[in-house]
């Protein structure tokens, strides 16, 4: 059975008519084909969720009795001026992280997509060689590298006649730390998404520009972008949801308690902690819920922004 | 169509067939209170690496007829499985260490574990320092959470070089004489740092966290009150760390990172409040510096850091063979060549006056010998009520400290903060 | 093929490889000196300026790294976990998303925005939930339990969706069904060739997550014979201080395999590049 399909002149110019009998079928298989990632997350996703808005309702400390308190853990939260700190460190490091990091990943798999590139399996293995070193290593390295006394990085900018920066201790220091942190863990992984976003797009294009004298910029801006669109779109919502539940490097860099003026609280290592250190479950079940609303609230937002600037034809 | 039924089927047969490939790979073991086929006792237990107690359990195994399953898992983790397996109800073992930090928190609720005190612990109870037998007990004293294993009573660890530098003496049993009262310890940091431009200690917040513990009370009384704010002990332990910032005796190092441990190999720091286990750390850390370190004892008594318990979660349905177990895992003598094996400071006095420990020496602290100096330090330990809430009230106070020797607040801006801090939490 | 006219030394090209061999000094070094510390000793993490060179340590501290953990055993354990899981997540989320991208049906929209938002859920709430869920199921201590809840997740049907969304026309659809094809044969025939790359990117993601995962693992596998590499090299941790250089050379060892996975999935990749993308 060939998977030759031909496109035979008895195909109907305008809208090809759908049977009746094709329609059911593509109801029965639309249904079938998706029901195990529901049927999954039906049994391991759904409760969950209802049991952490439960709780959300309540004062549990996990190995107690739960206490009803409605509201409370959300009022709470409101007046609480370490979760508006996290929310801002959050947003903080989104900015400093996420949109430089993207833009580098799309051109360096610019660049690696490229015909003429020597030692292509070479370079692609060395730019997602960051997201495969275990995350421990990285805690350790990443700590020497921005040691205030000792640490590398400002061994180099003394060089430049600059005084050691305390990194860890100040709000923006440590923000630009883990925002390093994190660029260097995920670039890769997004320029390998955006790699396999450009495979998509018929080399004969590009052919056709460069003979037209488009420079490689130019192609880039007008044709590559618009082709990927959907897959921009698609890295941008992710690294929005991830963005915004950054957990691993600041638990890492700042300690579980984000730092002594918590300068490296992000809202989802306050949740941890209030959950596993403090065992406060039901505050820590309230942020999660916010915290869901605002990724919710964010990703629509960034998504209209995305779909408004580029529109490929 | 045919070819449409089979290509559903396939699908159908595919989702089957990774289902049972993943069901038929490894069965299920189960968490505790086992039975083994021979019908002996099946004991779990959950330890971290380092502990040393491996083989002394698997030979009481042995010689008593039971059977013992050890789950290893980091630090950490096995406090948090544990809380996780007490809440859901399942899975906890038949016996899980715990360390000082984690039982803390299990002391607010009781009622997971067996109370020791009904399996016959008190006629253990004289065995033990009764600082440390308080520390795993409920605030009323009605329930027993776990038996003691090690502890980490803290001495005083000091640069030879500097004091020489500084015209001090450096021998040990002087420097002792020297450094009688915390006040004593700060005019000499003051010398230091004149004469040698070193800090005196490491972090502050080590400083605090010692003196704190040395009055009658900390941060609960009797009757489970917070008595944080108007506590005399308290307010000395804060302000003699601020006296140590203002002064600058304090080195910028967080304990822990990879500076304060080049810091330890140079010198960075005169002192180090360091309890017995953090030798083995020095030495690993910090070997170029072996034989620039000594020990002597800390001013207005000891204070301890660390130290773990045994403990027989409610769900086990072996409680008397598990106590049995742990008795004598805990009992003098077994620590004892616990002590000898791996290092771990016993919590039983009985054996402090022991040749092993009253001849343990340390090359790399210029032979001091240690273990008399530590056993010292044990017994000036003080009893003190700790309450649930005692290392988060701690940590708050400790970040407070940090604010200000960072320079991003005042002490008294930071201790207001701090008390806010703690109103919000205690409250949830 | 060649740029017709243009020089190797051009000052783009030049530039080009400047800003990649940067790149990959900059991604590399870490790694590098993972290693440097693996076969030194700890002391050489603390030693200030710091250790550049590799030492001779490294087979001293790889030996320690078995004799605390069942090294290899853990590593077994691993590569199963995450090929039965990579397996599953290609196929279920590939079907689901030509579902989501080819086929009309009811709610289809609305499905797919329920999808979407079960990924702004913050997970770690749900450790203890989720545990209660596998205890009642038995599957404690049983990799069933790390395996079952990965076998398809909403950000591979989403990518899958972008994906086929973008690089199949409809009208390649709507010729399959004129030949009477049926629509699971569209999907294995039509659809799945031309998304190979895409194919071979999710499953190297899907790999290095679930090889890289230790949260729901760790609170769920106890026993060390069912470790994965992750929670047995985190038991290399001790209670107060660490051997630095026994644990970064068991990460070291530990990264190796999935070199090699990156490798053979690379291979699939140029594949796919040389096959022609959809014209």
């Amino acid at each position: 059975m060939s998977a030759k399909v031909e496109l035979k002149s008895r195909q109907d110019l305008g809208v090809t008519k759908k049977t009746l009998k094709q329609t059911t079928r593509d109801h029965i298989s639309g249904y079938l084909y998706i029901s195990p990632f529901f049927i999954l997350f039906g049994i391991f996703g759904v409760f969950p969720i209802i049991f952490t808005a439960y709780i959300s309702f309540h004062k549990w400390n996990i190995l107690g009795a739960k206490e009803f308190i409605g509201f409370k853990n959300y009022q709470m939260l409101f007046t609480d001026p370490i979760f508006w700190k996290a929310l801002g460190n959050t947003f903080s490091i989104w900015i400093i992280s996420t949109l430089p990091q993207l833009f580098m990943a799309l051109i360096f798999a610019f660049i690696l997509n490229q015909a003429f590139l020597k030692g292509r399996e070479f370079f692609r293995l060395a730019v997602f060689l960051p997201n495969i070193t275990s995350v421990v290593a990285v805690a350790i390295i990443f700590g020497a590298i921005f040691g205030q006394q000792y640490g590398i990085l400002n061994y180099l900018l003394s060089f430049f006649g600059i005084d050691p920066i305390n990194w860890r201790a100040s709000v923006i220091g440590t923000h630009v730390s883990i925002a390093a942190m994190v660029m260097w863990r995920w670039t890769g992984y997004n320029t390998i998404i955006y790699l396999a976003a450009l495979q998509s797009i018929p080399k004969d294009l590009y052919e056709a520009a460069t003979i037209d004298g488009a420079s490689k910029a130019q192609q880039f801006f007008h044709i590559t972008i618009p082709m990927i669109r959907p897959m921009i779109i698609f890295t941008v919502i992710l690294s929005t949801i991830g963005g915004m539940q950054i957990f691993a490097e600041p638990l890492m860099f700042s300690g579980a308690g984000g730092g002594a003026i918590k300068q490296g609280l992000t809202m989802t290592l306050y949740l941890y902690e209030e959950a596993f250190t403090r065992n406060s479950f039901g505050y820590a079940s309230a942020i999660a819920w916010v915290l869901f609303l605002i990724i919710v609230g964010f990703s629509l937002i960034n998504l209209f922004i995305t779909k408004r600037i580029k529109s490929a034809e | 169509m045919k070819k449409f039924r089979f290509h559903k089927m396939l699908l159908i047969l595919m989702s089957a067939l990774l289902l049972f490939a993943a069901v038929g790979c490894s069965g299920s073991k189960e968490s505790s209170g086992g039975t083994s086929k021979d019908g002996k006792v099946k004991l779990t237990i959950w330890l971290w690496p380092g502990m040393g107690i491996e083989d002394q359990i698997k030979e009481y195994a042995a010689e008593n007829n039971i059977e013992v399953d050890i789950q290893l898992a980091e630090f950490g983790d096995v406090h948090n499985n544990l809380t996780t397996a007490l809440a859901a109800g399942s899975g906890a073992p038949d016996i899980s260490a715990v360390e000082v930090k984690g039982i803390d928190k299990m002391k607010g609720s009781p009622e997971h574990f067996h109370n020791l005190l009904d399996l016959g612990a008190d006629e253990v109870a004289g065995d033990y320092l009764d600082w440390k037998w308080r520390q795993s007990m409920t605030p009323d004293g009605k329930h027993l959470l776990g038996l003691p294993t090690d502890i980490g009573p803290q001495a005083m660890a000091y640069r030879i070089d500097l004091f020489e530098e500084a015209g001090l003496p450096t021998d040990r049993e002087e420097v002792a004489k020297l450094i009688q009262t915390w006040d004593d310890y700060i005019k000499v940091g003051e010398q230091i740092k004149a004469k040698t431009g070193k800090a005196m200690i490491d972090s502050p917040g080590g400083l605090y966290s010692v003196v704190e513990g040395q009055g009658s009370e900390k941060y609960f009384d009797k009757d489970g009150n917070v008595i944080v704010k108007d506590n005399p002990q308290i307010k000395k332990a804060y302000e003699l760390a601020n006296t140590l910032i203002e002064k600058g005796l304090a080195s910028p190092f967080n304990q822990w990172s990879p500076e304060w441990g080049t810091g330890m190999t140079n010198g960075d720091f005169a002192t180090l409040l360091a309890p017995a286990w953090m030798m083995g750390f020095m030495m690993s850390n910090a070997p170029d510096a072996a034989g620039k370190w000594d020990i002597t004892l800390l001013p207005e008594g000891s204070g301890n850091w660390g130290g773990s318990f045994m403990t027989i979660p409610k769900e086990s349905k072996h409680p008397e063979e598990a106590y049995k177990l742990i008795k004598w895992l805990t009992s003098p003598e077994q620590q004892l060549v616990t002590f000898q094996k791996n290092g771990n400071f016993p919590s039983t006095p009985g054996i402090f006056d022991s040749e092993d420990i009253q001849n343990f020496t340390s090359e790399y602290f210029n032979n001091a010998p240690v273990g008399k100096i530590y056993a010292e330090a044990a017994t000036q330990v003080k009893e003190i009520i700790e309450g649930p809430e005692s290392i988060q009230i701690e940590g708050i106070i400790g970040d407070a400290i940090t604010r200000v020797r960072d320079g991003q607040a005042n002490k008294e801006d930071s201790w207001k903060t701090a008390m806010e801090q703690l109103d919000r939490e205690l409250s949830r | 093929m060649r740029d017709v006219g243009v020089k190797w030394y051009n000052p783009s090209r030049i530039i080009t490889y400047l800003l990649l061999i940067l790149m990959t000094f900059l991604s590399v070094f870490p790694f590098y000196w993972m290693f440097v510390i693996g076969s030194n000793d700890t002391s050489a993490i603390n030693k200030f300026p710091p250790a550049m060179i590799p030492g001779t340590n490294f087979f001293v501290n790889a030996q320690k790294v078995f004799d605390n953990i069942e090294f290899f055993r853990a590593i077994m354990n691993s590569i199963v976990v995450s090929s039965l899981i990579t397996l599953s997540v290609l196929f279920f989320c590939s079907i689901a998303g030509f579902a989501f991208a080819k086929l009309e049906f009811k709610f289809r929209n609305g499905l797919f925005v329920f999808l979407l938002a079960t990924m702004m859920v913050p997970s770690q709430l749900g450790l203890i939930p989720s545990y209660m869920i596998i205890s009642k199921l038995g599957w404690i201590n049983s990799l069933n339990a790390v395996i079952v809840p990965a076998m398809v997740n909403a950000f591979g049907v989403f990518w899958m969706r972008q994906y086929i969304s973008a690089t199949i026309p409809n009208e390649l659809m709507d010729a399959g069904r004129m030949d009477g094809a049926s629509n699971f044969r569209l999907y294995w025939n039509v659809v799945l060739p031309p998304i190979r790359p895409a194919l071979a990117t999710l499953g190297l993601i899907t790999f290095m997550n679930v090889w890289n995962d230790f949260l729901w693992p760790l609170v769920v596998l106890k026993d060390r014979s069912v470790h994965t590499i992750q929670i047995a090299l985190r038991t290399l941790n001790g209670a107060y201080y660490q051997d630095f250089a026994m644990i970064l050379a068991g990460t070291f060892m530990a990264t190796l395999p999935i070199l090699v996975v990156f490798l053979i999935f690379s291979k699939q990749f140029i594949a796919g590049l040389t096959e022609g993308s959809v014209k």
